[in-house]
């Protein structure tokens, strides 16, 4: 039966994708809890041209930006002690949350 | 000239003044054409959308904020291996060109 082994196989292959997938319903209350609407706006709309919109922008590039604040690359960068309190299931629920959002 | 002429005057000066302002600020031509050469749209296309899982969307983009990052790549305060290269070969005026093109996207 190739067919039903290709389709297994090939939801062993998005297993990752689906587990690693933040919850944005959690990352909603998470944005509130770490105080991420004060600069990128409710929703991620950011009115304010020093802090950038992540209404719609890439989960993977959210959470790569996040480790980047949490590596302290930039010393006097205002988002290192936002990032660094977060854990990994929570850097994907945030990026979950403000990939969600319509620009 | 009665002070109501003077006024008309003073204030049609001040609308002369701010319409070119905002059209200088708000002009993007030539901005496509440096986003191909510049190579900026193998990874951001020349609508802003990103390429790649990593590679950011940055249409609709604040200006100001892109090209703040712009100027930061080319010091280097920001780390990025793809990124400070390809801003290396710019100009500040170009940086600020390419900022407000995606911003308009």
């Amino acid at each position: 039966m190739p067919s039903i082994r290709a389709f297994v196989l090939a939801g062993l292959a998005l297993l990752p994708y689906v587990a690693l997938a933040g919850d944005s319903e959690r990352g909603k209350d998470l944005a509130w809890q770490y105080r991420c609407m004060t600069c990128h706006g409710v929703e991620g709309r950011s009115n304010d041209p020093r802090y950038p919109r992540l209404a719609g922008q890439k989960p993977a590039y959210i959470i790569e930006r996040l480790a980047y604040f949490q590596a302290e690359i930039e010393p006097f960068n205002e988002m290192n002690g936002q990032a660094r309190p977060l854990t990994e299931d929570m850097k994907r629920d945030l990026a979950a949350y403000f990939s969600e959002q319509r620009l | 000239m009665t002070p109501n002429y003077r006024f008309t005057l003073v204030g049609l000066a001040v609308a002369i003044l701010t319409l070119t302002g905002c059209t200088r600020g708000a002009d993007i031509s030539g901005g496509e054409t440096l986003a191909v050469e510049a190579g900026c749209v193998a990874c951001h296309g020349t609508n802003g959308l990103g390429t790649g899982p990593t590679f950011p969307n940055i249409n609709g983009q604040h200006a100001n904020y892109l090209y703040d990052q712009l100027k930061r790549y080319r010091t280097g305060e920001r780390v990025n291996v793809i990124m400070n290269e390809q801003v290396k070969q710019l100009s500040l005026d170009e940086l600020d060109l390419l900022a407000r093109y995606y911003a308009a996207q």
